[in-house]
């Protein structure tokens, strides 16, 4: 037992080229969500497209996918949707193809994409992609639920929205993901409005906006309070709607987020 | 009255070839002043055009000097706009110096000194491509800052940081590190004396090991103490130089601004001054950079080494890749600037 305690105890076995790649692309990955947490949006792209070079390096595939799947989200979140949409169709039409892992991953990154630009048939097919290769089940899938959920709404069809919206809701609480079972009262919110609903919509806002507080998301916070004002407004409620936007204008201009603060500033106005 | 116009056509004969004299001498004198700046000009130099590309043309401007070895050889004839994000120079070079820049040189925007201007320099390459020609495109770069660098160094600083402070709370946890790992082997080493059998020997072997996972440990927390204790001194200095880079940065600026006659006329001093105060920093600036990358380097490889190594591998959880899952609010509070897909 000494002995195999001594043994075990010595030192390792050099790193071979590929592991010491490996260990420096997980490194650069490291680096790259450091700087995210410390909001340095620009510095986290260098440090992933850095991995996405060193993986392509030595033809890792799935450092390679990694890589075009998180330069692909951080440039979802700053806006630049086109710049996103090209990577995630450098994924999908990589060859040889990546795992269906990561390409149910672009797909459903694709589908809201496609959503947030108004294309509904592009979405919609994306999204018919992302959910074959969900499989039973996929980390992807209440995520492509309420992105169903947002294209049945923008279609119009409010009683499938709804269905999508609930069932996702649930699953998303059974998982304990606070932030998908917000996006869910979010947009079941939003069907209530467009039904003319005000006080199910003020509830399902509400409810969206406490979970919201819970997992401490500035953006998301100042969503909710954003949409809460302008269902006061619609309401005809000028001072609740004023009370929402001033609140959405402290936490946008907290978090520093620019069009938020635009628009909660246009809707101080706009209730004044 | 013959003789008075015979006296008249002399006059007007000589009259004329006077002007004409003088008309021949002042087209001669033009050209020969168009000739000499044509030739200031180097309309007559023969030159060449190299091209590089930029991410942007701060610091470019049209005319400034093309350096090589310190030597004027030539100038930056255009910077156009290329696309969306790129910027395409032209330089013209004389051609005299061609066989001094092969293909494989690149072009750097320098600044002459802390106060100077910018000027663009030919960087021979290490190959030997062959002299360039005319319209060959040459890698462009950009002389590195020490904010640049610092702040780079301080970026690969925080993942190690990060690792020695893991490191050392898996190490000194009582539930799953090393002293649980102790606790173990000394209750091991007490069973065996229980069971009566022959376990001096085992005894003996598990009390070695006992003190070699107790040095162990003392060693680990010595370690965990030691190299942040280490870095944080370098990491100090190096913050300090920074303000104080920045501090000089500013200062020239404003005296810049608010006293540029005065300092025209006392140019001289003042450039000394900059020269001793950039050698100064440069030196103190990368002093420190090379200690903390020093450090940096041992920690990295230490730290690597650590987690490698058992039983600390099988304790620490596996970095993995950390995939940035979909969220369905993805975007939904960014301006967005998406143009319209084809």
């Amino acid at each position: 037992m000494a002995a195999l305690a001594t043994l075990s105890c010595s030192s390792p076995a050099p790193q071979t080229a590929a592991e010491q790649s490996r260990d420096e692309a997980m490194l650069a990955q490291q680096r790259a969500h450091g700087a995210l947490a410390r909001g340095d949006v620009r510095g986290a792209q260098n440090q992933f497209l850095d991995a996405l070079d060193r993986g392509r390096a030595v033809e890792d595939q799935d450092t390679v996918a990694i890589g075009l799947l998180n330069i692909a989200a951080v440039l979802h979140r700053s806006g630049e949707l086109a710049a996103s949409r090209a990577r995630l169709i450098e994924l999908l039409e990589h060859q040889p193809p990546f795992a269906p892992e990561f390409a149910g991953r672009a797909e459903a990154r694709l589908a809201l994409i496609e959503l947030q630009s108004k294309r509904l048939q592009e979405s919609a097919r994306h999204a018919h992609n992302a959910e074959a290769l969900c499989g039973a089940s996929c980390p992807w899938r209440l995520a492509l639920g309420n992105i169903q959920a947002g294209i049945a709404l923008r279609s119009g069809d409010l009683a499938s929205a709804e269905v999508r919206a609930l069932a996702t809701r649930t699953a998303a609480a059974s998982a304990n993901d606070i932030r998908e079972e917000a996006n869910s009262l979010r947009i079941l919110g939003e069907i209530a409005g467009e039904r003319g609903q005000g006080a199910g919509a003020r509830a399902a806002l509400l409810a969206a906006l406490e979970l919201d507080r819970k997992a401490a998301i500035p953006e998301r916070i100042a969503l909710d309070l954003l949409a809460l004002s302008r269902l006061e407004l619609a309401l005809g409620e000028r001072k609740a709607a004023r009370d929402y936007a001033r609140r959405a204008a402290d936490v946008a201009d907290a978090a520093r987020l620019a069009a938020l603060l635009a628009a909660a500033r246009g809707l101080l106005s706009e209730s004044q | 009255m013959q003789l008075q116009n015979e006296v008249e056509r002399k006059l007007s004969g000589r009259m004329a070839l006077g002007s004409r004299a003088f008309l021949w001498l002042t087209v001669v004198v033009a050209a020969g002043v168009l000739a000499v700046l044509a030739y200031t000009q180097r309309w007559f130099t023969p030159t060449l055009a190299l091209y590089f590309y930029a991410d942007t043309a701060s610091g470019l401007n049209r005319g400034m000097a093309v350096k090589l070895a310190g030597f004027n050889v030539g100038s930056l004839e255009k910077v156009s706009l290329q696309g969306e994000l790129r910027i395409r120079g032209r330089v013209v070079m004389d051609r005299h110096f061609r066989d001094s820049v092969g293909k494989d040189a690149r072009i750097r925007l320098f600044r002459d000194g802390l106060l100077g201007t910018y000027a663009l320099t030919l960087i021979p390459g290490t190959g030997d491509p062959g002299p360039v020609e005319d319209g060959d495109t040459l890698s462009f770069e950009r002389e590195p800052d020490y904010g640049t660098l610092a702040i780079g160094l301080l970026e690969r600083a925080a993942p190690v940081i990060e690792d020695l402070r893991a490191l050392s709370a898996t190490l000194a946890n009582p539930e799953s590190g090393l002293p649980k790992t102790v606790r173990s082997l000394n209750e091991a080493a007490a069973v065996w004396r229980e069971t009566g059998s022959d376990a001096s020997a085992f005894v003996a072997d598990a009390r070695r090991l006992t003190a070699d996972a107790r040095q162990l440990t003392a060693d680990a927390r010595q370690l965990t103490r030691e190299f942040p204790a280490r870095l944080e001194p370098a990491a100090a200095a190096l913050e300090r130089n920074l303000v104080q880079i920045e501090a000089i940065a500013k200062e020239l600026n404003l005296s810049t601004q608010a006293t540029l006659d005065e300092m025209r006329t006392s140019l001289r001093s003042i450039r000394g001054a900059a020269d001793a105060a950039q050698r100064l920093t440069a030196e103190d600036a990368s002093r420190v950079l090379r200690r903390a990358e020093d450090v940096l380097v041992d920690a990295e490889e230490i730290t690597g080494a650590v987690r490698r190594n058992w039983p600390v591998k099988n304790m620490l959880p596996a970095a993995g890749d950390r995939l940035i899952e979909l969220d369905s609010a993805d975007g939904a509070g960014r301006p967005q600037s998406a143009a319209p897909a084809p």
